[in-house]
């Protein structure tokens, strides 16, 4: 696809393939650590982001063939160094092409993850050091507690019995190198006794990419990580894009909307989240000293029934357009408040009443507004563009989600710069993942006919963070299994969130606002989501492989 | 949503007060008393020509629509996780009673002075939900009770005078005392006698020796009785848990602060430092105070919903099981004082039935067995309700920050109390957003403020261990 000339004019002059400066020097900013970026696996960030990836699940039954095969992998384990560098050739060679993609730029990426099972056998008891509760316990006993109806014993991969010890994500550009990659990988491990026992393949939406089976725009807003990598001071790990104009503005976000969060929320050894998000916090230390540099994964296999989704949002818009203030509703807008976006990613906060692929599109725009104050125009630093800021219309304080309803699938695991039932907004910054999930199974264009698939599509849903407890099922228990939290007047996540609580019959139910202040309560007894699989992993830095993991 | 009110109703319409004539009328005096003082005390905060933007339901009623705005915070005190770890907060939260001679903040002197007040306990339950847990002789949880009533209605009940927001004596009740004690005997134990409720002598505090303070009369209901300390639990006893504190801090949030650079203070810890309005480690405070504060940067008239009260609005069982691993019924979590219905839960216990053949001790959850009454308290929502209305009718402007928050590198979490902001931060401590707590505000720091804030953090970081350790398994 190839840009229009106003789009070219806002592309940032950085990012060329060996630029290192990627924000403006503000002598105000705080220090931040350096990363080491040659040791952190590349998925953890900035990651992969292939068209295809494998998911591939291993059991150990030689730990002496595990400890060899893992000696002889590790060199094909991509670093963040590796992914980034990647990365930003791409971004070069696609600017210079005028915007469309360099068609013979290709690579392949491997990362790897160990369950605690896995970890036990290969480092011994000092895997018991970690201490997070979820990660010991494993994702069959604590799914239910984040409301999941199944039975885990059903699932594909994880469950009692079938959980794996190793799982291996390899993402690639090229089909026929990602496969002899993942085939020459495979044939490796169960020559020494490591043997397969899943694998799956995840596919970026052909006809929508980026988009999961719903038909969002997924993975738009992100978390950034800080942090430098080198001793230039303004070669951040996360691009800084916010004019020092702006003031704080340019010191919290790298895009704009874009919390920067201190990397011990993501990767240990380094500080974490303090009680004032410009100051590093305390270096968190949970783990055994190998977990340094590596994060847990979170890996779940999320069956989306797209039918059943878009039957409630037709129907459910048809007899809401009937009520007073709410008659201009229609299946995409009630499905685009329930997420907070609309399918190209504009968010409801920007755009209230119709989708604007432009805003959706335009990562300098798509993740900037604010809910307790109106979002003001934010200049960016060298972006000819935006120095008065992007073009589209801003977002109004909605603090009580007249706009977007508070129980909207974004508001519900990000409050942004508003308070929660943790307090202040301290949330915002540490109870954050990076999110690297993507879809499987063929698209379903046309939600109500034939389903070649039988309804086997979904999402296979990845998450990094330090703690599974606070972070992952927090998010997932506390606040989408939850009708009242983070903030009301709310509801439940209609979109992802499972009720399991006693007595209701798994209703999900939320509160959205008509245009005179009339409020109605969509409701459903049918779930969209499904686990099907998953497990929890820990991603161990390079090193830890090698001189631990992989050492007799 | 409520248009208009003849009175101030007491906390979810409990109904111990309605056979007692004239009591409903003393409560609402009470509470209407409460509101007009904290009116008064933001008016002197407000700039001049400002007008208040909280009101009196009772005597000033506004005009609607009216926007409910509940506010929910979760049960178990983050201060204690903030300070001790999520371990040692669950052993603490259940087991230890502070003397009130000494604070369960760290960064703030005791409640009172003198040596009556180191006989008289509270838990360190801060978020307007405490709890007591009992066990059986093999050291397993039974049962735990869970209490958000404020302690005034039960001085109210005794037919005490209740205290002013500055904490003295102004409101005459007119009570029944043998009320009092027959529900401490339904509810706590048969044992309970009215001379263990009440002072046997003055209650004097002596943090000014010059002034002496008589905070409690001979012969009143003693909050801290050893039936709702040490012996039992009846109604929150955290000295900040208070009925009028909350309406205290609901009134003060409506005042608008500014930081060093002019920019409105919007982020809810920030802003509880700079108004000095509370507790900014709390789950309860930074957001009570700035969701209020939203309302109020909307130009809203804001008040709290009547009946006015602190509640446990609900709580969340997904995932606790018995132990053949099936979901617990909610029944277990049964309500005892004020209402489920809408919210507005006073007095809950949670408990196994006896034909059920195991005890709380034995459910687990997300697989773990419940061995704190806090890992049943941090799936409580406690609640208080704002009502917004004609948003858009004032612009008040703001005030300049009267406090800050300091930090210390040896308890990297905790924001300590807020203080006085005309007197700088120890040198060994960095001031928290000393940046404003607007992340769209401009930058008044000096340039090497924040770097030197994080440089003092990370001096504290412990260094990394060796790998080598690990080989040899
Ligand atoms: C099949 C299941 C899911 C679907 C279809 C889904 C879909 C979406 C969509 C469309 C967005 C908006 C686009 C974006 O900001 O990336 C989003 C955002 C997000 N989702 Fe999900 N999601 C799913 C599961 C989950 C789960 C299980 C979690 C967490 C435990 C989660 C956490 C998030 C977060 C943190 C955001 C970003 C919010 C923000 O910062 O604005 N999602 N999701």
């Amino acid at each position: 696809m190839m840009n229009t000339p106003s789009d070219l004019l806002r592309q940032p002059p950085k990012f060329d393939a060996m630029q290192r400066h990627t924000g403006p020097k503000i002598p105000q900013a705080p220090a931040e650590p350096r990363l080491a970026i040659n040791d952190i696996q590349g998925n953890i960030f900035p990651g992969f982001n292939k068209p295809t990836t494998y998911f591939t699940a291993f059991r150990i039954d030689s730990v002496a063939g595990a400890k060899a095969w893992l000696a002889e992998v590790v060199p094909f384990i991509s670093t963040a160094e590796e992914v980034l560098a990647f990365r930003r050739l791409y971004s070069a060679r696609r600017k210079r092409l005028g915007g469309s993609k360099p068609p013979d730029l290709v690579d392949t990426n491997t990362n790897i993850g160990f369950s605690q099972e896995g970890l036990r056998k290969l480092a011994g008891t000092s895997a018991d050091e970690f201490q997070d509760e979820a990660f010991r316990l494993g994702l069959p006993e604590r799914a239910a507690h984040m409301g999941d109806s199944t039975s885990p014993r059903d699932w594909v991969i994880g469950g009692p019995g079938n959980i794996p010890d190793i799982l291996l994500i390899t993402g690639g550009d090229d089909e026929d190198i990602l496969r002899a990659r993942v085939a020459a990988l495979t044939e490796e491990a169960e020559k020494r006794g490591v043997v397969k026992t899943w694998e799956e393949v995840g596919l970026v939406r052909r006809d929508l990419p980026g988009h999961e089976h719903f038909g969002f725009d997924d993975g738009v807003s992100q978390p950034g990580p800080r942090g430098t990598l080198s001793d230039i001071p303004d070669d951040y790990f996360t691009p800084r894009y916010i004019d020092s104009s702006q003031g704080v503005e340019s010191l919290l976000y790298g895009l704009p909307g874009q919390d920067l969060v201190w990397p011990g929320e993501f990767v240990f050894g380094y500080p974490s989240q303090g009680p004032d998000p410009l100051v590093a916090g305390p270096v968190k230390n949970t783990g055994p000293a190998w977990a340094a540099n590596g994060s847990y994964l979170t890996f779940n296999r999320l069956r989306q029934d797209v039918k059943a989704f878009w039957t409630f949002m037709t129907k459910t818009a048809a007899e809401l357009a009937a009520k007073p203030g709410f008659e201009e509703m229609t299946a995409d807008k009630l499905a685009a408040h329930l997420v907070g976006r609309w399918k190209s990613g504009a968010p409801v906060a920007r755009t209230p009443n119709t989708d604007d692929s432009h805003l959706g599109n335009d990562q300098y725009a798509n993740n900037h507004f604010f809910y307790g104050s109106d979002t003001k125009k934010a200049a960016l630093h060298g972006m000819p563009g935006y120095s008065n800021g992007d073009p589209y219309p801003d977002a109004k304080s909605d603090p009580l989600g007249l706009t977007c309803p508070l129980a909207a699938h974004i508001r519900k695991v990000n409050t942004r710069d508003v308070s929660n039932d943790q307090g202040g907004t301290h949330a915002t910054y540490a109870i954050r993942l990076l999110r690297r999930g993507m879809p499987f199974g063929l698209p379903l264009k046309d939600p109500f006919g034939h389903d070649p698939e039988h309804g086997n599509r979904g999402l296979m849903w990845v998450s990094y963070q330090t703690s599974i407890v606070n972070q992952f099922e927090f998010l997932r228990a506390n606040w989408m299994g939850d009708s009242k939290p983070p903030r009301m007047p709310g509801g439940d996540d209609m979109i992802v969130g499972l009720n399991g609580r006693p007595g209701e019959e798994r209703e999900r139910t939320c509160t959205i606002f008509g245009s005179g202040l009339q409020t109605a309560a969509p409701s459903t007894k049918q779930q969209w989501i499904f686990q099907t699989g998953g497990g929890y992993f820990f991603s161990p830095s390079i090193t830890a492989i090698r001189e631990v993991l992989a050492a007799g | 949503m409520t248009a208009s009110n003849s009175r101030y109703d007491p906390p979810a319409n409990m109904t111990d007060f309605a056979s007692i004539p004239g009591q409903l009328e003393a409560w609402s005096d009470a509470m209407s008393g409460w509101v007009d003082e904290m009116i008064g005390q933001v008016k002197q905060q407000l700039p001049p020509g400002a007008e208040c933007q909280f009101y009196n339901l009772v005597t000033n009623p506004q005009p609607g629509p009216f926007l409910d705005q509940e506010v929910i915070w979760a049960g178990f005190p983050k201060m204690l996780r903030v300070l001790y770890g999520t371990e040692g907060a669950f052993e603490l939260a259940d087991n230890k009673l502070y003397p009130l001679t000494q604070a369960n903040d760290p960064s703030r002197p005791g409640f009172y002075t003198g040596a009556i007040w180191n006989t008289l306990f509270y838990r360190p339950l801060d978020e307007y939900c405490e709890w007591r847990v009992e066990k059986n002789d093999a050291g397993k949880i039974v049962k735990v009770t869970f209490t958000s009533e404020p302690p005034e209605y039960w001085q109210a009940l005794h037919g005490d005078e209740l205290a002013d927001v500055n904490g003295v004596p102004k409101y005459p009740t007119i009570g029944d005392p043998k009320k009092v004690l027959d529900l401490y005997r339904e509810l706590v134990s048969p044992e309970v006698t009215l001379d263990d409720l009440r002072c046997p002598f003055d209650f004097v505090d002596e943090t000014d020796p010059a002034a002496p303070v008589v905070v409690y009369k001979k012969d009143c209901y003693n909050p801290y009785n050893k039936w709702n300390s040490t012996h039992g639990i009846m109604h929150l006893g955290q000295p900040n848990n208070s009925l009028s504190a909350e309406v205290g801090l609901g009134a003060l949030a409506t005042v608008i602060f500014h930081g060093a650079a002019n920019d409105v203070i919007v982020l809810g810890e920030a802003l509880i430092c700079a108004g000095r309005l509370g507790g900014p480690n709390r789950t309860s405070d930074p957001t009570i105070a700035s969701t209020v504060n939203d309302l109020a940067r909307l130009g809203a008239a804001i008040t709290l919903r009547n009946p006015v009260g602190l509640y446990m609005d609900s709580i969340d069982l997904t995932g606790f099981h018995d132990p053949s691993g099936q979901q617990v019924p909610r029944e277990f979590f049964k309500v005892v004082r004020g209402s489920e219905q809408g919210g507005l839960i006073e007095r809950a216990v949670f408990e196994v039935p006896k034909s059920e053949g195991y005890v709380v001790g034995d459910i687990t959850v997300a697989g773990v067995p419940i061995r704190y009454g806090g890992q049943i308290a941090e799936h409580i929502k406690v609640k208080l309700v704002g009502v917004g209305s004609s948003i858009g009718k004032y612009h008040n402007a703001s005030v300049p920050a009267i406090g800050q928050c300091c930090v210390d590198p040896s308890q990297p979490l905790f924001m300590r109390r807020p203080s006085d902001n005309a007197v700088p931060c120890d040198p060994t401590m960095y001031h928290a957003f000393a940046w404003g707590g607007n992340p769209q505000g401009s930058i008044p720091l000096p340039q090497d403020h924040l770097r030197a804030a994080t440089m003092k953090m990370l001096a504290t970081a412990p260094r990394r261990p060796r790998m080598a350790r690990y080989r040899r398994r």
